[in-house]
């Protein structure tokens, strides 16, 4: 007899749908989850028992289902995630921090004006310490020692903190160098929807799962020390509009 | 790609952002069909002209 064991997390493809607004897309794109960590699946039915006098039921009617899964990939795809759980696209540029940027108060004005990546634009202070971790605090004019203001990117210090070195926190924004994706506050009631295929080939056969309408409702990304951040991707599969959740297959 | 036209009720998101609605014609591709059953219909074909001999 031949036996049909898989071995692996084998792979995910999924590929976006409609967006967010529940628009079918044109020209889908799809995504295969890089570096697939696992992926769980429950297919589970609420079960009515019918029970007569004695302990066990004479019958049971099958009721409402539920088809859940979570895939965890340590590849951070944002793209991805925009399409399938945002229903959003990405546009091109950067919005990121500069952390600790280091300069020494110069004497009259004791302005600093850190330098920004990619000839990108200041956008909002992040703080200021000295180079022993004390933070400074901010007002908003007129610093005496141990202070600072902001305005557009220039930091004024006060006079008698000439010399010092200090370390400036700040966000920018650039034009080009990668993606941002902003998370709309969307109607309620609307999801982004996309198909998936689960596919394990192994040990002499294969195997393929196709969902064809699916929404994903769980979307985690833990960050820890001394690990990988994963991400931990959740869905459902509902009825494509055709009776079906979609199909297996095996080889 | 075969041109169809959206059915009531649907809509579809081209890849520049537009939409396209009720009644609009549309380029797709026979797996987007697919995905979206009940969305779209087939355009017409027109009526060819016969040759009729003399």
């Amino acid at each position: 007899m031949t036996t049909k064991q898989k071995f692996g997390v084998g792979v995910l493809i999924a590929t976006s749908r409609t967006d967010a607004l529940g628009n079918a897309l044109a020209v889908p794109q799809s995504f295969r989850f890089g570096i697939l960590q696992d992926v769980s699946s429950e297919f589970t039915f609420d079960i009515k028992p019918l029970y007569g006098a004695n302990q066990l039921p004479v019958d049971q009617g099958r009721g409402k289902a539920k088809l859940v899964f979570s895939a965890k990939t340590a590849d951070i795809n944002v793209t991805a995630l925009a399409a399938l759980h945002f229903g959003v696209t990405p546009t091109v540029g950067v919005k990121l921090p500069q952390l600790d940027w280091a300069g020494t108060v110069p004497a009259t004005p004791y302005v600093l004006t850190p330098t920004i990546p990619g000839s990108g634009t200041w956008q909002a202070d992040l703080g200021v310490s000295d180079t022993s971790g004390n933070n400074l605090t901010r007002v908003s004019s007129a610093p005496t020692t141990g202070q600072y203001s902001v305005s557009a990117g220039a930091y004024t210090f006060a006079a008698a903190d000439t010399g010092k070195a200090v370390l400036i926190s700040s966000e920018y924004s650039a034009t080009t160098g990668g993606i941002v994706m902003q998370m709309t506050n969307q109607l309620m009631g609307y999801s982004p929807s996309f198909s998936v295929i689960l596919y394990n080939e192994s040990k002499g056969s294969k195997l393929a799962v196709k969902l064809t309408n699916c929404q994903s409702d769980k979307l985690g990304l833990p960050f820890k020390n001394e690990d990988f951040a994963i991400v931990d991707f959740g869905f459902t599969a509902l009825d494509d509009g055709t009776g079906s959740a979609g199909w297996w297959c095996q080889t | 790609m075969a041109k169809y036209i959206v059915r009531p009720g649907a809509s579809f998101r081209m890849p520049d952002g537009s939409l396209k609605s009720a009644g609009d014609e549309i380029e797709l591709d026979s797996d987007v069909v697919l995905a979206h059953p009940n969305s779209v219909d087939p355009v017409p074909v027109a009526p060819q002209a016969a040759d009729v001999p003399a």
